[in-house]
């Protein structure tokens, strides 16, 4: 893989905006690329047979750089995210990342359920691909354990090998079209839990909304946030939080301004229907409060009057965590996403504290998080 | 003697320390509206012979608790593992469906929230209802 170099003017301009932990930095590995670290007899699926990732959105991303942010596309034609010295120039030192969270590309829980062996091993080569060639090299950098969620026993598995790793702080979850609440994934929350490695639920191309993909992409991309609601739902009805009281889950790439409406409507149910779900033991807009965190972005353009009055209709200000999702087309600046006269103790939460508390495995804090000037 | 069969004027309209019934008219299972010195209280005989008295109006929209029905708690120690809680019964409201212990009037989804106790005795052959509980 050839390396990009970057230009020592620009990696040496001083830092820009406040101190803070970004949820959602997806980097990219291409499938040859994972030769060395899959066992021989898959090579030839990738190399003669030409397997790719299950993709079933039904249309491109009609934007100027499709998926990636059209100045994150690499002189050599791949793809953003793909180089480490052009993600730390773009991202780490531009602004003033004190942890960005890897959160891939490729993840076989959003996959269609077939092949479980090799998808499986592909995860595993995709979390030492990570190890080595990212985490190992920037220490700013921290890892998500990608896995195989329609394979439970190997999920686990893998867990328990990457939680060795102290780069590791999280399982990653890309969602397809299965809700994670059922029975057969529980173990995958246990082991999670039991490292204490967050898990992370993360949107993908192959979420279908409520109603199938839609004809177009607009309107497929507005309704993401119903997955996210499909998720919570199943996770919180299926018990998942009660049995793993540990458990902390962030979900990721669906904003948050659902979750009100979602609290609301979710306590009401579970007031009138408890006994259908008598395994639930918390309303569960507590149980967000307690276990559940949200990434900010795509956040959408907010007042300050308008997202300090969603937050206190959340009642807790510990839920937001903010995310760029570098390198994709809507990426979120740390200098412009939140409102400038947001009120700056939220602000210092959103940009920061909430992830340093969500994120255990995080190592300790390098510098003192302050607001700092967000310009 | 369901509370369903009991039209809201005939509901026995007592003073305070006055018999409501006769032990015998409250069998287990049933539930007795009563206006008792000028209070909405449902009188609760559960299967297991206990007996109960809880103001009869929901904390949800106010229905009258004597028209819900009379039910063994349900609990799980694990998704998908329903069990009855021997010897806890509730009152689900006829309504949205709020369900209370019929022992402490709190509800089932919020231990914070309840409707008041009344106190309730059998003597001499005769159900009492007295002020609100303790
Ligand atoms: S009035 Fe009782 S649940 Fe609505």
């Amino acid at each position: 893989m050839t390396a990009i170099t970057v230009d020592p003017a620009t990696s040496a301009a001083p830092r820009r905006g406040p101190v803070f932990i970004d949820t959602d930095v997806h980097e990219r590995v291409d499938t040859t690329s994972l030769l060395p670290y899959l066992a021989p007899v898959w090579h030839k699926y990738i190399t003669d047979y030409r397997w790719v990732p299950d993709r079933v959105l039904p249309y491109s991303q009609p934007t100027a750089g499709g998926l990636d942010r059209l100045d994150s596309l690499l002189p050599d034609g791949r793809p953003g995210g793909s180089d480490l010295g052009w993600l730390t120039s773009q991202l780490l030192d531009e602004y003033n990342v004190e942890y960005a969270i890897l959160t891939g590309w490729l993840n076989a829980s959003a996959f269609a359920e077939g092949w479980m062996e090799f998808k499986t091993a592909l995860m595993s080569a995709v979390n030492d691909y990570q190890a080595e060639h990212w985490l190992e090299k920037e220490p700013r950098l921290c890892g998500s354990v990608h896995v195989n969620a329609w394979d439970t026993e190997g999920s686990v598995r893998e867990i328990d090998r990457m939680a060795a790793h102290p780069g590791f702080v999280q399982v990653m979850l890309y969602v397809g079209d299965q809700p994670f609440g059922h029975p057969r994934y529980h173990p995958i929350f246990e082991a999670a839990a039991r490292h204490g490695l967050v898990v992370g639920i993360h949107h993908s191309e192959n979420s279908p909304v409520s109603m199938g993909f839609g004809r177009y992409f607009a309107e497929w991309h507005t309704l993401v946030p119903q997955v996210f609601m499909s998720q919570m739902g199943s996770l919180i009805f299926n018990g998942v939080f009660d049995k793993y009281p540990d458990l902390k889950v962030n979900m990721i790439e669906g904003g948050f301004s659902y979750v009100p409406h979602f609290m609301w409507h979710a306590d009401q149910q579970y007031r009138q229907l408890r006994h259908e779900v008598p395994w639930v033991k918390r309303l569960p807009s507590q149980i967000i409060r307690d276990q559940i965190r949200f990434a900010t972005q795509p956040i959408e353009e907010f007042t300050a009057e308008q997202l300090e009055t969603l937050i206190g209709q959340m009642e807790s200000d510990e839920l937001v965590c903010f995310s760029t999702d570098y390198p994709h087309w809507d990426f979120d600046s740390p200098l412009e996403a939140l409102p400038p006269d947001l009120n700056a103790d939220l602000a210092q939460k959103i940009f920061y504290d909430n992830a340093r508390a969500l994120y255990q495995r995080l190592p300790a804090a390098t510098r003192v998080a302050t607001q700092g000037d967000r310009r | 003697m369901h509370a369903d069969s009991v039209p809201l004027d005939a509901r026995p309209a007592v003073g305070a320390g006055q018999a409501v019934c006769s032990a015998g008219e409250l069998r287990p299972g049933q539930m007795l509206p009563v206006l008792a010195d000028g209070r909405d209280v449902v009188v609760i005989r559960t299967p297991d012979g206990g007996l109960h008295g809880l103001e009869d109006r929901c904390l949800h929209c106010g229905r009258r608790l004597s028209h819900g029905r009379l039910h063994v708690a349900v609990t799980a120690t694990d998704v998908g593992r329903y069990e009855e809680e021997q010897g806890r019964f509730v009152i689900k409201c006829s309504g949205d469906g709020y369900e209370y212990d019929v022992a402490t009037g709190t509800t089932l989804f919020d231990s914070a929230r309840s409707v008041t106790r009344v106190a309730v005795r059998e003597a001499d052959g005769a159900i009492f209802v007295g002020a609100p509980a303790a």
